[in-house]
């Protein structure tokens, strides 16, 4: 018989929502996140950024996006929280743009950190959802 | 001087040993971050410094007050209370004279567990470069 000494762990992957008024960029980000651009710990915050865009799964610009199509259609509905319905909604009215992914733990140390806090954070720019944690 | 090192704990994870000059503020800290307070970046810098300076043990004080009888060597009590690795509790005992504080500091931030971002993350944040 084997005994295992340890813990048994799996894998998850957990969904972010932004809405922005611009294209994403990462001025705009390290704004949001209120994190200066010279901060000697603005690699976090780098990899961050570019694990969003990297992991960016669907981009709608509802300003010319087909105003004949239900908001959420653009999506993959069974993997939005009703908020993030709301949000999408929201930001079809308002003519925004929408970016929908996923961020994963087995990755680097980084996005896995990110991926299972738990936040929700907006200025006049910009809203981000990662609210999704399912751990 | 920061000295990371695998805790023999059931988890084996990374470790640091955070020998310092003295108690880094909590405002300090978010302005060497260059965060602001009332921010995502801020909160979790925040919790950062209530992490090492409020939740983790400062071990030069623990041994002073409470086990100095008990273990005849700081070293000792290292490797014999918290199973340090030798190498790691000389280098240790080293800086007790030169530390005011040594924090034993065990993250649960998983970005520091990577030995070398974390020791050079952490080393941003406490490693003294001018007045504070």
């Amino acid at each position: 018989m084997k005994i295992r000494a340890g813990f048994v762990t799996n894998s998850s992957s957990t969904s972010f929502l932004i809405v922005a008024k611009n294209d994403l960029n990462k001025a705009d980000f390290f704004d949001l996140m209120g994190i200066d651009m010279n901060s000697p710990i603005a690699d976090l915050f780098d990899q961050f950024y570019s694990d969003i865009v990297a992991n960016t799964e669907t981009q709608v610009d509802f300003k010319t996006a087909n105003k004949g199509v239900v908001a959420e259609r653009w999506f993959e509905r069974d993997r939005l929280s009703e908020h993030m319905v709301k949000k999408i909604r929201e930001a079809k009215e308002r003519g925004l743009k929408a970016y929908y992914g996923r961020l994963h733990s087995e990755s680097n140390p980084i996005q896995a950190f990110f991926c299972t806090d738990c936040f929700e954070v907006e200025n006049d720019k910009i809203y981000f959802d990662g609210l999704e944690n399912v751990w | 001087m920061i000295i990371p090192f695998a805790s023999r704990d059931l988890l084996s994870r990374h470790s640091f040993v955070l020998c310092l000059p003295g108690l880094v503020t909590r405002a300090h800290f978010l302005r060497r971050a260059k965060v602001k307070p009332d921010s995502y970046a801020g909160e979790l810098v925040t919790s950062l410094h209530d992490a090492i300076f409020r939740h983790s043990l400062e071990l030069k004080r623990d041994y002073g007050e409470y086990y100095r009888l008990e273990y005849e060597t700081f070293g000792e009590y290292l490797k014999r209370r918290f199973l340090f690795p030798p190498e790691i509790a000389d280098k240790c005992s080293e800086h007790f004279q030169r530390s005011e504080l040594m924090i034993y500091f065990q993250p649960h931030f998983y970005f520091l567990e990577d030995f070398e971002y974390g020791n050079n993350f952490l080393g941003k944040l406490l490693e003294r470069k001018g007045k504070q």
